[in-house]
């Protein structure tokens, strides 16, 4: 817009232009007309023309006209040639920038495409180093192994042949380490001695309770350490980062019938029960233990065993996932702190397992069991509690280690290695490494144990039994025990703790306490149970005052504590009630206490003295029998009637 | 490894928390054995027996999270025969051999049951005899446990002696609610809802969540939460309803399975004989052996049951 309102400008100024300039040539020319018409005229009209003053002021006019015109024409003119420079300026600046940008455009390409070659080239490179490195190394290992496997051969038949410099070389080797054991033990008493010197001479020399040590300091020689509360933080926030473990467990029961749920690792300080996500379903995961939970029961077990993954419901910075790896099958095996059979990483030479696997992989699983040794197992399916989809082999025991397949990864857990281990199974497991006197562990070997290596305990050659343990003479006595076999060492306890426990107070009543079998009551310790019919409620004992009321029970009888020994059990209204039924029941044979000091009258009626004699002299009057019926009993009945008679004269005497 | 084991593993351990006592269970009884085999699982059971038989608390004041072994105690109770000797709380291998040694005068015996460790009875003539017995073994003597037992419990109908509280009833999504039904002829657990027990005005609901149970008693239209088996017998003295019958002549009682009397109760019954009550499924009870009548009256009475 701006460009055509120029255009018009100049368009117009240009013509304004011509037109003055058209203007000023007629006048120029016809003052030439008149001055050429002048010079032809005689000098009378020349004269004639100067002597005009009108017309010179006119023309001088005229001529300052022409010389305002063309310093305007000439003004116009040079601003319109700046205006154009400045347009050719601009247009010039503008590709400039354009032909910079692309420049630059052009050199930042080339200079990743330059960069890019280089990178590739590098990890051509690289990849170039590492293929040959694997191929050095995989030729170093090569050349290890055939070193390794020539020395093994060569060993094994020095070995073979010199069993007793073996053994000997064994028992030296084992006398070492006993040596070198006592050895430190003997550092650690000097040290501590040289320690509990030296700040005894400190105290004696700084004495006063200036410098006194603080009771229960200790000098400690180690550097300071990191903090506690960051190593644990930092081990909780790894355990966060990494899926915790979930493993699969399974209970056989005599009828060969088996129950699989899941276990996932439980954390310290978790709740008891946590709500987890499995993709869009919520699983609710149970303490099994103090760390692990167990799935609660599910149909989507058999979806689980081929791999799954727990998330934490909670928010914050402490949730937790779990995985269990896809694979198509687990090996199961006792385990020490399981009560069933747990997942396991591979099958062991000589031990029961429990295979679980895809009931399209069982026929793999059975040709490499068959490998290794395995009785035939026969497979079972949902029918025994498998999941859908899936089989299970029990009991399945290698005999036979067989060496990994490459490229048969997973069935290479199949296959136990020859590794010998030492196993303590069994028993009664207390805590730690500490079993209880009476149920030592099962000492067992895993894998294979050299002909000429024997298993000792605590130094002396064990001795096999039939189900593969191994003991010695008093190998289950308390005490601390090392079982040693060919290089491998387990240390276990035998414990005797005492039936020794503290009362305390679980169960309160108003009545008293309880705990077990054991009773705590504000009662007297004497006193002893009573058995009366129910219908002789009032007891009473040798002592005046001696009068006991039994509350309502159901029954014939009541039974209970009372404060007294018990005499005479007597009806609760003697005088209204049946004399052929009710009867007074002797309960303790004891004659009734005699009193040398005065007795007083009761003042109140119902006085336990009142009470004792009012019911004795009722039952007479009332005229009931006794029970049991007898000289004795009569006599002593007598005895207290007469006691209880005496007693109500002389209140009635002195009242009078 | 069995029952037995299982009673010494808790007694070296003294306390721990439920979860150890299910590994321990599982751990040492037999896998797969016919005895355990069952609806439930054989850790419970076994837990309500050991703790039935005085040996272990399990979640009471001292152990709210867990178990806790009670001290030995040799509990006596009278037969008509004479006395006997029953050895409760902690036991070990060398408990057993002390009292082996120790229990010359008495008649020992050692009775194995399916589910429970051994009963040890120790049978004489007086209970200054099992006493002395006690003494030399250094475990502590309880005269007459079952009567003095019962004679620490207040009656059902004393919702707060027996610490029972008022309680809101509890709602959510996973919460299964039953109700208790006693008519003249049975007494079952029947389906029902929250608002069904809301909108009640008495009776006794049985909520569970996170397979766990607990009880709420509705009264007047007020929700007071109880232990089972207190529930059960309020509902019935409330109502009347009989359940406790006696046998005067075997001196056995004989109560409805699912209205076992609350654990203090049984644990006095049992020490009676010092025997479990037998199940019978067919008629659906259990009954309690040797047991006098002046005992099963003093139990009827903290029931509230009107007549034996």
């Amino acid at each position: 817009m701006g460009s055509v309102t120029f255009f018009i400008i100049s368009t117009s100024g240009a013509l304004l232009l011509a037109v003055i300039v058209f203007v000023v040539w007629r006048h120029c020319s016809d003052k030439r007309k008149r001055q050429s018409a002048t010079d032809e005229l005689p000098p009378n009209e020349e004269s004639e023309a100067k002597a005009n003053p009108e017309a010179k002021a006119a023309e001088e006019a005229c001529r300052k006209a022409e010389a305002q015109l063309q310093q305007l024409a000439e003004e116009r003119q040079r601003r319109a040639a700046e205006e154009m420079a400045r347009q050719e300026a601009e247009v010039v600046r503008l590709a400039d920038g354009q032909r910079l940008a692309e420049e630059n455009a052009r050199v930042e390409a080339e200079a990743k495409a330059r960069e890019d070659g280089q990178r590739q080239a590098r990890a051509e490179a690289s990849a170039r180093e590492a293929e040959a490195r694997r191929q050095a190394e995989a030729e170093a290992t090569a050349r290890a192994e055939a070193t390794a496997n020539a020395e093994a051969e060569a060993l094994e038949q020095a070995r073979l042949k010199a069993v007793p410099e073996v053994k000997r070389q064994a028992e030296k080797r084992e006398a070492e380490e006993k040596a070198a054991a006592e050895a430190e033990d003997a550092r650690r008493k000097a040290e501590a001695e040289i320690r509990a010197q030296a700040e005894a001479k400190t105290k004696a020399e700084v004495g006063g309770d200036a410098g006194r040590v603080p009771a229960g300091y200790a000098f400690s020689n180690s550097k300071p350490g990191k903090s506690r509360k960051r190593e644990r933080k930092k081990r909780d926030s790894n355990l966060r980062e990494r899926p915790l473990e979930i493993r699969v467990t399974a209970h056989p029961d005599h009828h060969g019938f088996c129950t699989f749920s899941i276990l996932a690792k439980r954390p310290t300080q978790s709740p008891p029960e946590l709500n987890v996500r499995c993709g869009n379903e919520g699983v609710a995961l149970i303490e099994y233990n103090e760390a692990w939970y167990e799935a609660a029961a599910t149909d989507d077990l058999m979806a689980w065993l081929s791999g799954v993954v727990f998330t934490d419901k909670r928010k914050g910075d402490s949730r937790y996932s779990w995985q269990l790896s896809s694979r198509p099958l687990h090996v199961l095996a006792v385990q020490q702190g399981f009560g069933n059979l747990v997942s396991t990483t591979r099958l062991c030479v000589a031990r029961k397992h429990l295979i679980l696997c895809r009931a399209d992989f069982v026929r793999r699983v059975q040709h490499v069991l068959d490998e290794v040794g395995c009785h035939p197992v026969e497979s079972r399916g949902e029918d025994f509690g498998a999941p859908s989809g899936w089989v299970f082999l029990w009991p399945v025991v290698p005999f036979q280690p067989r060496p990994p397949v490459e490229g048969d990864d997973i069935l290479n857990a199949l296959r136990p290695q020859p590794e010998l281990d030492l196993v303590l199974e069994g028993g009664i497991w207390l805590h730690d490494s500490t079993w209880l006197v009476g149920y030592p562990p099962r000492i067992t070997i895993s894998g294979v144990r050299p002909v000429d290596q024997l298993v000792h305990i605590n130094g002396m050659p064990a001795v096999e039994s039939g189900n593969g343990s191994y003991s010695t003479p008093g190998y289950d006595k308390p005490g601390d025990y090392s079982v040693w076999c060919a290089g491998k060492t387990r240390r276990y306890s035998i414990a005797e703790p005492q039936a020794k426990c503290d009362r305390w107070e679980p169960h309160t009543y108003h009545g008293g306490s309880v705990c077990g079998a054991l009773v705590t009551t504000s009662r007297d310790a004497s006193q002893l149970p009573v058995t009366v019919p129910a219908s002789n409620p009032v007891l009473i004992g040798s002592v005046p005052g001696q009068v006991f009321f039994c509350p309502p029970q159901v029954g014939t009888e009541w039974t209970g504590f009372v404060p007294f020994p018990v005499v005479w059990a007597l009806p609760a209204d003697p005088l209204r009630c049946d004399r052929s039924v009710r009867k007074v029941v002797l309960v303790t044979r004891l004659t009734p206490k005699v009193s040398s000091a005065r007795v007083e009258r009761p003042r109140k009626t119902d006085s336990s003295c009142w009470l004792w004699c009012k019911s004795i002299r009722d039952c007479r009057r009332k005229g009931l029998a006794l029970s049991p019926r007898d000289e004795e009993v009569e006599a002593l009945w007598r005895a207290y009637l007469v006691r209880a008679g005496g007693r109500l004269r002389s209140w009635t005497k002195h009242g009078e | 490894m069995g029952n037995n084991e299982i009673l010494y593993w808790l007694s070296a351990n003294r306390a721990g928390s439920w979860a150890q006592f299910r590994s321990a269970v599982e751990d040492l009884v037999p896998r797969g054995d016919e005895a355990v085999a069952g609806p439930d699982r054989p850790y419970l059971r076994i837990r309500f027996n050991i703790q039935q038989l005085g040996h272990v608390e399990f979640f009471e004041h001292g152990c709210e999270n867990g178990w806790r072994v009670a001290p030995p105690v040799l509990a006596l109770s009278e037969q008509s025969n004479g006395v006997v000797g029953i050895l409760c709380g902690a036991r070990l291998p060398n408990l057993i051999r002390k009292i082996e040694e120790v229990a010359d005068s008495v008649r020992r015996e050692q009775h194995t049951g399916a589910e429970h460790p051994d009963v040890f009875r120790l049978v004489g003539d007086h209970a200054s005899d099992l006493e002395d017995v006690a003494q030399r073994a250094g475990v502590l003597f309880q005269p007459y446990a079952p009567l003095s037992i019962l004679s620490c419990l207040p009656r059902v109908l004393d919702l707060k002696a027996w610490n029972s509280n008022e309680s809101p009833l509890p709602f959510g999504r996973d919460t299964n609610i039953t109700r208790f039904e006693l008519t003249k002829r049975s007494c079952r657990w029947v389906e029902s809802s929250v608002e069904d027990a809301k909108r009640a005005r008495d009776g006794l609901f049985r909520v569970t969540r996170f397979q766990r149970r607990e009880h709420y008693l509705r009264l007047n239209g007020r929700t007071f939460r109880v232990r089972s088996q207190v529930g059960n017998y309020f509902v019935a003295a409330v109502r009347r309803r009989q359940l406790l019958r006696y046998d005067r002549t075997a001196c056995q009682l004989i109560v409805p399975d699912v209205c076992r009397p609350p654990m203090l109760v049984d644990r006095a019954l049992i020490l009676c004989s010092g025997f479990l009550p037998r199940h019978d499924k067919e008629t659906s009870t259990l009954t309690y052996s040797d047991i006098p009548e002046g005992i099963a009256g003093k139990a009827a009475s903290i029931l509230c049951q009107d007549r034996l």
